[in-house]
């Protein structure tokens, strides 16, 4: 009992920020897929003695998330899931045809943020902090609230163009 | 399949950029749906973009994470703050309650909203501290707004609006917040304004219009909360906890949660109206029991006001024009705006002549079609002649400063440094300032600061009295007395030669100063005005929703 709860801890805790960008593709609004990810979360804890150990767990936990997002559509209407069943479903199944590179992605983002310049960098940070919004990111950077959408609209198309460029680089 | 152009790529930008700031439209949303759905590459971007969004997250709270960390060991504490809900999770497994009890009986629906409420709460207090509250919105309209007397906020009109309680006891105030949504309070009123797209409603009616590039705007209600998606509504929450919601144009959700703990959501359309009772059940009813104000009805009710303001006025000064006392009355009405004539209104002095009008171009005065001139340039003045000699006077103005970088703003100086010459200003510090020419020299009886960066650019109200029988300077702002100084030297003025908005130094100095803003109406008056009937003419006269920002700093 004690081994598979230290399972699930190392791979919830090994997995977690994967389960979470899924259900932020499936729910773009961060907080409306937070709220999800704690309820898959609590099925994940209710239903892991079905779960085979050497399985796929971020599969199985994708598959949790994916019903839990489908519940939400037909409980929340219009406030948390935004698409359309069949426009998920398209989403979902892309998702997982990417998920290498998703993760690849994701290690380039970090070196990305190095080459930004300090401000623009604590802001864009700052905006994605837990609890805050533009507003906390104009303040940290000393821009009107016009002024923070417009830079970050500018510095996501640079972070994204940068991490392709990155994995352009690698495979080359 | 092709591939996506240029603009398509930034296009694609745009709309995601929007959709992760909670900014899309629903007709852009939907043409992301369908784009997604029908091509691949698209389909592929977003997924990047929403996993790089998540991933930016996941950095940002490492960053937390480590500051935390440090803080923890600053501070010598065991306190351990779980900012994402799986890690604590995560703790409950470690501590060896998930398999051995049902975790759907432990953490009931509710309890997981007050665990998440705790985070909130947790959340909102690093908020406070850290980080420096701003500006949320700002007060664009109101009629006869009274503030309620425990209100600790009582901004004037165009002022900016931090997050605060607002309390209002009677009449409408109009508040555009920064994201764009605009909301009609209905006196007697509470309202919060919480950031710049939500507020709460604590008791009281408002009626919100939201734009689409404010979607999402919230308000907050007794038993739950108001989620706008691009809509015209109104709320009423009365004072027992019940609230009544009415959606004029587009869609509104509203999420509550009932006494017993339960989760409720009700998507309202156009015309669809709930009334929530005080458990928080919300009832489908057929019209709310009470009409919202519009801000198109503020609007017409801020014209209709003003109307009735400027038809008191043109009362007011009729009289004034027939009271003998008044040698000198400039109403500014009724010209053409080519006219260089200033017509002295004054019906029992008509041997005065008229004003002549040097530079100056006619505007707007306080109300729509009330005629002023404004001085902008150096040689901007009205000249005049006003052969009386007086022993008392009463001097008169309605002006909009609207700078005072130079050392002073001249209303009316004397042409001639004769004894008895007089020039009365505004100076450099703001203060008004009668300056007469004596025996010895010459006096200068000069008012408290009056004027202040923060109340240029506002029409105000302007008297000095020279009274000779109680050897008195009285300063007057905004129809209250502001300033009294006894005269040092009794002596008569005179303004044989004067301008109005420009001055030749009295002390000999070369260039004169000129006065820089409009002035719409000017009076010089024989002998001394009651308190009451200045009092008076600022009351009728002051423009509709003249701010009196003086008061708070009259002696």
């Amino acid at each position: 009992m004690q081994e598979r709860s230290s399972e699930l801890v190392q791979l919830m805790m090994k997995y977690q920020r994967r389960i979470f960008a899924y259900i932020h593709t499936l729910v773009p609004s961060r907080s409306d897929a937070e709220d999800i990810l704690q309820e898959t979360s609590l099925t994940i804890c209710q239903k892991f003695s079905d779960f085979k150990t050497g399985t796929n767990f971020y599969s199985w936990a994708c598959q949790i998330a994916y019903w839990k997002v489908r519940a939400a559509r037909k409980k929340f209407a219009t406030s948390k899931v935004l698409f359309n069943q069949e426009v998920l479903d398209v989403i979902s199944q892309t998702r997982f045809e990417m998920e290498e590179d998703l993760d690849n992605r994701h290690g380039a983002l970090s070196r990305c943020l190095q080459k930004l310049n300090e401000r623009d960098r604590r802001m864009v940070l700052t905006r994605y902090e837990s609890g805050k919004n533009v507003t906390s990111a104009a303040q940290a950077s000393g821009r009107t609230i016009q002024g923070a959408y417009k830079a970050l609209n500018r510095i996501r198309k640079t972070l994204f163009d940068c991490v392709s460029f990155e994995l352009a680089t690698e495979r080359v | 399949m092709n591939k996506l152009t240029d603009s398509e790529i930034l296009e694609l930008h745009d709309l995601l950029d929007a959709l992760v700031e909670n900014n899309l439209p629903k007709d852009r949303l939907l043409r992301l749906e369908n784009w997604i759905s029908d091509n691949e590459e698209v389909r592929k971007i977003y997924i990047e973009f929403l996993d790089m969004s998540s991933s930016l997250h996941h950095y940002a709270e490492e960053l937390i994470g480590d500051d935390t960390e440090q803080a923890i060991e600053e501070n010598g504490s065991i306190f351990l703050k779980f900012t994402k809900p799986l890690l604590a999770i995560a703790a409950i497994v470690v501590v060896g309650l998930f398999f051995n009890k049902d975790l759907s009986s432990l953490w009931s629906e509710g309890e997981i909203f007050s665990q998440k409420s705790e985070m909130d709460r947790n959340s909102d207090l690093l908020d406070e501290e850290g980080v420096i509250i701003d500006t949320a919105a700002v007060l664009t309209k109101s009629v006869g707004v009274i503030w309620d007397d425990k209100a600790e906020v009582r901004p004037s009109l165009g002022d900016t609006l931090d997050p605060g309680l607002l309390k209002i006891s009677e009449g409408l105030a109009q508040i555009e917040f920064l994201q764009g949504a605009t909301v009609v309070l209905e006196g007697p009123v509470e309202f919060s304004i919480d950031n710049p797209n939500e507020g709460s409603l604590n008791n009281g009616k408002l009626r919100a219009v939201v734009p689409r590039v404010a979607t999402g705007f919230t308000v907050n209600v007794p038993n739950g909360r108001v989620i706008d998606l691009g809509t015209d509504f109104g709320l009423n929450v009365h004072l027992g906890g019940s609230t009544e919601v009415f959606v004029y144009d587009g869609n509104v959700l509203y999420e509550g949660r009932l006494d017993t703990g339960d989760i409720v959501n009700r998507e309202l359309k156009s015309g669809d109206s709930i009334y929530i009772d005080p458990y928080g059940f919300p009832n489908w009813v057929e019209m709310p029991t009470e009409p919202f104000i519009s801000a198109a009805d503020l609007a017409y009710r801020s014209m209709e006001e003003s109307q009735r303001r400027h038809g008191d006025w043109i009362d007011l000064s009729k009289s004034i024009s027939a009271d003998p006392r008044a040698l000198l009355y400039f109403t500014f009405d009724n010209h053409n705006p080519w006219s260089r004539i200033l017509k002295n209104d004054s019906l029992s002095n008509t041997a005065i002549q008229n004003g002549a009008i040097v530079g100056c171009k006619w505007s707007d005065g306080r109300w729509p079609g009330k005629g002023a001139l404004s001085f902008n340039r150096q040689n901007d003045r009205v000249r005049l002649k006003l052969p009386s000699h007086l022993k008392s006077a009463t001097l008169s103005a309605w002006l909009k400063i609207e700078n005072l970088d130079q050392r002073t703003a001249p209303i009316l100086s004397s042409e001639t440094k004769s004894l008895g010459s007089t020039c009365w200003s505004v100076n450099g510090n703001g203060q008004i300032v009668l300056q007469t020419k004596g025996v010895g020299g010459n006096i200068f009886y000069k008012s408290a600061v009056a004027f202040k960066p923060n109340n240029l650019n506002r029409w105000s109200h302007v008297v000095t009295t020279y009274d000779s029988q109680s050897a008195m300077v009285t300063h007057y702002v905004n129809g209250r007395s502001f300033s009294r100084e006894r005269l040092s030297e009794e002596i008569v003025l005179s303004f044989p030669k004067a301008l109005i908005g420009h001055s030749v130094s009295l002390n000999g100095a070369s260039s004169g100063f000129a006065f820089k803003g409009s002035i719409d109406e000017f009076g010089i008056f024989e002998g001394i005005l009651k308190d009451s009937e200045i009092r008076n003419m600022y009351e009728i006269g002051r423009p509709f929703e003249f701010p009196n920002s003086l008061n708070s700093r009259l002696p």
